[in-house]
């Protein structure tokens, strides 16, 4: 999704506004239905309708790209205090932190690539909202989310060689790299797993590489970021 | 008569009796709905108002434009010419208003 800019809003809303005072002045006014007051309203009705139609989903869609956007509900409160964290060293706060994507981390990471990409990732986020407000997640505590809010498959390497793309000679330098290029290929090992880089929400992992554990059992996998 | 001439004289028939500006202003109506609701997504960028504002606010500005294009085709069935008395206030749409500035009068 290309960046459309807070101006797509502006004009959304513009049009929106020059439509609402063309069929107010319609109802209220009641001119006579001559063809002037006929072309009129087929701006009022057609042609600025359409406009911010359209202006306002491309908006729509990209503001569910924002980072803003994906820590608005209270089950990604940790998600997005972790990315956000100045001070963090995970590998979501360290991606986070990236001035190029970093407002929009969560989706450039989470999303899916590919010809029907974006379309699948929005579905994704769907099923997101059905969880929260249908399947229970709405009433969850923060810490039952902690336990019960997982990755739903498992973390597709391609998404990190959207941008590390694997053929750089730094990249190529490193000899588990090397060893582990098949592998990594295939998504039998994870870029973000322990061992590798970590994972990229060390606080939601427990030991079993799932949920966080919870408190006073055994100690949550932080200690897994190299 | 063939079962298409009839279904089109029928269609005629009904379209013929809507009251044209009854409909051009459910239409404004259905679009000010529509464009309320597509403005609140932008101003308010929760996920609820946003899934809200492209399924249903479309589905509603569909509406209006549908609506709309209800009465043009009204409009151009009854012609320019046709009886002040004809069902339907459309022939007095393009008549001069009367002394108290009322075009419906």
């Amino acid at each position: 999704m290309p960046h459309a800019g807070p101006w797509l809003g502006y004009v959304a809303l513009a049009s929106a506004a020059i439509a609402a005072v063309i069929l107010l002045h319609f109802l209220l006014r009641r001119p006579v239905l001559d063809l002037r007051a006929k072309l009129m309203l087929l701006l009022g009705l057609g042609v600025f309708p359409a406009v911010s139609a359209a202006t306002s989903t491309v908006a729509g869609m990209e503001q569910t790209t924002h980072r803003e956007f994906c820590g608005s509900c209270h089950t990604m409160d940790d998600h997005f205090g972790n990315a956000t964290d100045p001070n963090e060293q995970s590998l979501a706060a360290r991606h986070t932190r990236n001035p190029f994507f970093g407002e929009e981390s969560c989706y450039v990471c989470h999303a899916d690539y590919g010809m029907f990409g974006y379309a699948l990732t929005k579905l994704g986020g769907m099923k997101h909202v059905y969880y929260y407000w249908l399947g229970g997640y709405r009433e969850m505590s923060k810490e039952e989310t902690r336990r019960s809010v997982h990755i739903q498959k498992p973390y597709n390497n391609l998404n990190c060689r959207q941008c590390h793309t694997t053929t750089a000679r730094v990249w190529r330098s490193v000899p588990d790299h090397l060893a582990t290029q098949d592998q990594l290929a295939q998504n039998k090992v994870s870029c973000a797993s322990p061992g590798c880089h970590g994972y990229a929400h060390p606080f939601s992992k427990g030991p079993d590489g799932l949920g966080a554990a919870p408190h006073g059992s055994a100690a949550p996998a932080a200690g897994h970021t190299p | 008569m063939s079962l298409f001439d009839r279904l089109r004289a029928q269609a005629f028939r009904r379209i013929e009796s809507l009251s044209v500006l009854r409909v051009v202003r459910l239409s404004c109506w259905i679009a000010l709905v529509g464009l309320a609701v597509m403005s609140a997504s932008i101003i308010f960028p929760g996920p609820l108002m946003i899934i809200f504002a492209t399924s249903v606010g479309q589905v509603i500005g569909m509406a209006a434009v549908l609506c709309y294009g209800l009465a043009v085709v009204g409009d151009v069935v009854r012609g320019r010419h046709h009886p002040p008395d004809a069902s339907g206030p459309a022939g007095r749409f393009s008549a001069a208003p009367d002394a108290d500035g009322s075009p419906d009068a």
